[in-house]
């Protein structure tokens, strides 16, 4: 129980991955802060887990396209929770295509969901961090960016942004001992990847060389891993699941 | 804290948490008498392993390392070998083996330095270099992969350097041996991940009491002020990682280098 009295949020815990994760942290002891997209999805949440009494798990609903709705997230998480020890900010897919056949609008939207928020959030929770002079930062994003696929260039384009301001946040915030890592998953077979990519998962486990897809219990695995003092000199590094892919 | 749903998510997370991350595993630590094996020896015994330490020269702190991490149902054996020579590389594994009755976890810890400007050194110095930190882990893992293949199941860490990507001056022979021993891995991953193998390093940076321990203390605080974590790295930074690797939290991480670095270098990894 590595994470007793830590306080997690997670962005996105309403999609799969981010059930995933707040269950591996959740059963390291965290306090669980969820954040979802909408009213309704705060209503029908729920986390299959029962919290020892050390232990709160509360849900967030709450927009990402403004930096005033994110930063109002957090004031409500500060005030249930005293402050943040982990933010798990995992990026919701979203379509992408070609190059040829993107606007300027598609790939526009990619940066605004991904990592814009990203920005606004890390601004935010360095706010509570640097206060108490710890904390971890963990950007979980699917890391397509670091081979480039002709059918995601915005995912790809979005990603490469995501790699570059971990790098950023990491060499930022280091001397407040925040560590800032990320977790980059390859073909997950529970990810909501748009459907010319759920073909493409099936067609790399053939490619892969361990053979299957991966899960998001597989990435959730890694940000607990991140989470905890096992990574306590590791930052600003991309942590790679994807079986492989890269080699 | 108690999941609902598949059982089985519930217990095995539980145990990870409670138990350990390699609980009632089996290790075998090649180099545990360093300041990195034998971190790595204590902290997969806190987490429920058995191991097996190996050591070349070192026959005291290897055995005060065992004798300390024995508990009585979970005896910690020792052997000494020179990995150099593929025989005694042979003869270590099976004896752990025969020790611990099968094989699930390999790290290669051994490692040495022998510095100096390129233009002086020697050939021995070179090929020392190379024999003990890339032909070494390579002759331990040829029969730790027929072992762990015939399983289907095994996870092999190889202790590199971040001088293995970066480069270092005067040490040329060094960088060389681990950039060699983190492309090694790489190849070895891709070979053994359809047999159930799978194989990983780490790269830390200058670790306290390791292979660098002889540099001068100028160098040192040097390298410690230019560290974006402001101090070098000390074993147990290098363990943790190396435990989430033989565990299975990484079941879905093949052939990846960790940079355990404080945040040193991380434009270039």
């Amino acid at each position: 129980m590595q994470l007793h009295g830590k306080t997690a949020l997670i962005i996105h815990g309403d999609i799969p991955l981010g059930r995933e994760i707040a269950l591996a942290l959740g059963m390291e002891g965290a306090s669980l802060a969820i954040h979802v997209s909408n009213p309704k999805a705060a209503t029908e949440y729920s986390l299959d887990i029962a919290p020892s009494d050390k232990q709160a798990v509360e849900v967030y609903a709450s927009t990402l396209v403004d930096h005033t709705a994110v930063k109002a997230m957090f004031d409500k998480v500060r005030a249930r929770f005293g402050g943040i020890d982990i933010l798990v900010f995992n990026a919701k897919p979203q379509p992408s295509d070609t190059v040829k056949s993107l606007s300027v609008d598609d790939l526009k939207l990619h940066v605004d969901t991904d990592v814009k928020p990203l920005f606004w959030c890390a601004k935010e929770v360095s706010k509570l961090m640097v206060a108490r002079k710890s904390g971890k930062i963990i950007p979980v994003y699917f890391g397509i960016s670091a081979r480039g696929d002709a059918d995601l260039a915005s995912w790809s384009a979005s990603g490469g942004a995501i790699f570059g301001l971990v790098k950023c946040l990491a060499t930022e915030f280091v001397r407040y001992g925040i560590n800032v890592n990320a977790v980059s998953y390859g073909y997950i077979e529970d990810v909501a990847f748009p459907p010319h990519v759920r073909t493409a998962v099936k067609d790399y486990v053939d490619y892969l060389d361990i053979r299957r897809a991966g899960t998001s219990r597989d990435v959730a695995q890694a940000v607990r891993f991140l989470a905890t003092g096992m990574s306590d000199y590791m930052t600003g590094q991309n942590l790679y699941v994807n079986g492989g892919l890269l080699l | 804290m108690k999941a609902e749903g598949d059982p089985s998510v519930e217990d095995e997370q539980r145990k990870h948490a409670q138990l350990g991350l390699v609980h009632d595993k089996t290790a075998l630590i090649v180099g545990a008498s360093g300041v990195i094996g034998s971190a790595v020896a204590r902290l997969f015994v806190q987490h429920g392993a058995t191991v097996c330490i190996h050591y070349f020269k070192h026959q005291h702190t290897a055995q005060a390392l065992a004798d300390e991490l024995s508990t009585a149902g979970r005896p910690c054996t020792v052997h000494q070998a020179d990995i150099t020579d593929a025989a005694e590389a042979t003869r270590l594994v099976q004896g752990a083996i025969h020790d611990m009755g099968h094989l699930d976890i390999l790290v290669n810890c051994a490692g040495i330095a022998r510095d100096g400007a390129i233009q002086f050194l020697t050939d021995s110095e070179w090929d020392e270099v190379m024999s003990t930190n890339v032909y070494g882990p390579f002759a331990v893992c040829k029969p730790a992969i027929a072992h762990m293949s015939k399983r289907r199941s095994g996870k092999i860490i190889n202790v590199a350097s971040v001088t293995g990507s970066t480069g270092q001056g005067m040490r040329t022979n060094y960088g060389a041996s681990k950039g060699a021993l983190m492309s090694l891995t790489k190849s070895m991953a891709h070979h053994l991940a359809p047999l159930g193998v799978q194989v990983n390093a780490i790269a830390p940076q200058i670790i306290r009491g390791g292979v660098s321990a002889t540099a001068s203390p100028t160098y040192l605080a040097e390298t410690a002020k230019i560290t974006p974590a402001g101090r070098l790295g000390e074993a147990v930074d290098v363990a943790g990682p190396v435990l989430f690797l033989a565990s299975p939290l990484a079941d879905f991480v093949v052939g990846e280098v960790l940079f355990v670095t404080g945040g040193l270098v991380t434009h270039r990894v």
